[in-house]
């Protein structure tokens, strides 16, 4: 079963094409890349995938939805309900501690539960860090963080923007060894990254230059 | 157990950034404090000017001339004063058409006494005549006060049955009267032949020693309601202004001046508060603004999390809540405290009677400058929160990177 459909996506902003005919597909509990250089259209494609934007033509069916038919208020439930987003900057809450940042992600989808945010904090290893705050914590323990909290909601697709992109080299084996946790569990996962040795470990990789796919490579 | 709702997300937010709450909540605290701490002070200035009008008795008020200044502070503070005419007067004033009732007072300023830390208003009074005095007693005298009695007014710390010291003669404590928030509070009533005899043995009037019996202080006089007071001064004035070399205090002139410094005092005390309640609503505004870009990628991360435009506005709109509810809380607390302790030094470096409001009242007040102070926050902060959460979400939260 396909996780996720791209069918001809294109996305328009004015004169500019930062996607032109995108088709792409991924089945359930495959790891996929998505690589390319600056302004290839990486994000806008990730941001479409993600329910953060529409696309001006074409559909996306995720998880058998098309999601390009939907109002905001329907995508936030969607990305709510089904996507776990790692980001490269990893984005935390600046006055939430780790324990709290991961908290207020099952708070938005349906009910807290500390102890399983516990969980998930020791899953990546930062149990005893879980009363730190961000900036009490290093890059490679945010992004930990981030991760921990993508996954408390039991995601059916992970989806990563650049998510090594800010880490040293141990920091970055760390996280890739995550995700492949991730992986072997069943979790589908989408990476968007620059990077060949990251887009290594993907199961396939799309790579995108001037807003079209310009190949596919099985790893 | 830890919890996660909007309530505590706001919560959180000010307590972990301590000094841009604490900026807003002494903004907003000014304003609570300015507001609460004017109005029960103005409110007990016009308690006490109307306690003080009502309670006073008298329309009219004979002194000596000049000593017009001398009777309002004596009566308004409680400043002690000593000044004298002759008594004879008293009955000349019955007789006038429209006095229903005439009352002398007689004024000595102690030196000390054992009671009072500083000099205090001695007043004899004519028991049989006064209509001053006795409607502020706290309990009526169950016989006429003797000539080694006194009544003592309300801030006078010694208490019935004690004894006291005016000029080396000893007095016993018969009542104590209400508080008035006037000068009567550090006053001390006696009989007029106590209060001679006083004057005698302080050698206050020199060389007449032997008829103090003819001098009282002031006239208190009381006109029938069918007369206007101006019209009782118009018949006397002719007649024994210049004779007796006296003045007469209007009580509703008097109160009337009261009035209007009150109405300017209570000007100034609205308009700062006002000013106060838009600085804060400004300031307020600006810094929510201000911090509208630090605070973009919060909100964004929080909508990528699943949180709809409304949860985001109401998380912001209780954080100003919050943050309006501690001002005020603390502004009234402050200046409830300082007003219940220095309330009557106030009024009595300004010179006004006054008295404290009651409790209820007190309570009503802080309640309602707390509810105005709860709209600072939100109201300031409304479009802050309603701008914050139009943006683009993924494109913001990726801004700069």
């Amino acid at each position: 079963m396909n996780m996720l459909e791209v069918n001809n996506v294109s996305k328009i902003y004015g004169s500019l094409h930062a996607l032109s005919e995108v088709n792409l597909t991924v089945e359930e509990g495959k790891w996929l890349s998505i690589m390319g250089p600056s302004g290839s259209g990486k994000t806008t494609l990730m941001n479409i995938i993600g329910c953060m934007d529409k696309p001006s033509l074409g559909s996306v069916i995720l998880d058998g939805q098309d999601i390009t038919q939907l109002s905001l208020p329907q995508l936030t439930e969607i990305r709510r309900d089904k996507i776990g987003l790692i980001f490269q900057q990893f984005h935390l809450v600046s006055y939430l501690t780790a324990l709290e940042n991961v908290m207020v992600a099952q708070y938005y989808h349906s009910m807290v539960d500390e102890k399983e945010a516990l969980l998930a904090l020791e899953r990546v290893g930062l149990a005893a860090r879980a009363k730190h705050l961000p900036r009490q914590l290093s890059g490679g323990e945010q992004q930990r963080v981030c991760i921990a909290r993508a996954l408390i909601n039991y995601p059916k697709l992970i989806l990563a923007d650049e998510p090594t992109g800010n880490l040293d080299e141990s920091n970055e084996a760390m996280v890739m060894n995550l995700l492949h946790q991730l992986h072997a569990e069943g979790s589908t996962i989408i990476v968007v990254t620059h990077s060949p040795e990251v887009s290594k470990h993907a199961q396939t990789t799309v790579v995108l230059e001037h807003g079209k796919v310009a190949s596919i490579i099985n790893n | 157990m830890q919890e996660i709702t909007i309530a505590n997300l706001a919560w959180r937010n000010i307590q972990r950034r301590p000094f841009r709450s604490c900026c807003l909540i002494i903004i907003i605290m000014l304003f609570s404090a300015t507001l609460f701490g004017g109005s029960v002070l103005m409110k007990n200035l016009s308690l006490g000017i109307s306690g003080m009008a009502n309670r006073l008795g008298a329309d009219i008020m004979v002194v000596p001339y000049g000593y017009e200044k001398n009777l309002e502070v004596a009566l308004l503070r409680g400043e002690p004063s000593s000044f004298y005419l002759k008594a004879d007067l008293i009955d000349r004033i019955k007789v006038i058409k429209g006095v229903e009732a005439v009352s002398p007072q007689l004024f000595i300023a102690s030196l000390s006494a054992g009671c009072c830390t500083s000099k205090v208003q001695l007043i004899g009074f004519d028991q049989q005549s006064d209509f001053v005095i006795k409607p502020w007693l706290q309990t009526q005298l169950s016989q006429p006060l003797t000539d080694q009695q006194v009544v003592v007014g309300s801030k006078i710390t010694s208490n019935v049955g004690d004894e006291i010291k005016f000029f080396n003669h000893s007095f016993k404590i018969a009542a104590k009267m209400d508080s008035t928030g006037m000068g009567f509070d550090t006053s001390v009533f006696m009989t007029i032949p106590a209060a001679q005899s006083l004057m005698k043995a302080a050698n206050l009037i020199e060389g007449d020693t032997d008829h103090f019996v003819n001098y009282v202080s002031s006239i208190f006089v009381k006109v029938d309601p069918d007369y206007q007071p101006k019209d009782v001064v118009n018949q006397m004035m002719p007649k024994y202004a210049i004779d007796y070399n006296i003045d007469f205090v209007m009580t509703k002139g008097m109160l009337s001046n009261i009035s209007k410094w009150l109405n300017g005092f209570s000007t100034i005390v609205y308009s700062l508060s006002a000013i106060f309640w838009l600085l804060a609503i400004i300031v307020i505004f600006v810094i929510f603004s201000s911090s509208l870009n630090e605070r973009k990628r919060e909100i964004s991360l929080l909508r990528i999390l699943g949180a709809s435009r409304s949860d985001l506005v109401k998380m912001l709109l209780r954080e100003s809540l919050i943050i309006s509810a501690l001002g005020g809380i603390v502004g009234v607390v402050i200046a409830g405290v300082l007003i219940y302790a220095f309330s009557l030094l106030i009024c009595q470096s300004i010179g006004l009677p006054c008295v404290n409001i009651s409790i209820t009242d007190g309570l009503i007040y802080a309640l309602l400058v707390f509810l105005l102070t709860l709209i600072i926050g939100p109201l300031s902060s409304i479009y802050s929160a309603l701008s914050l959460t139009k943006f683009d979400t993924y494109q913001t939260l990726r801004e700069g990177e």
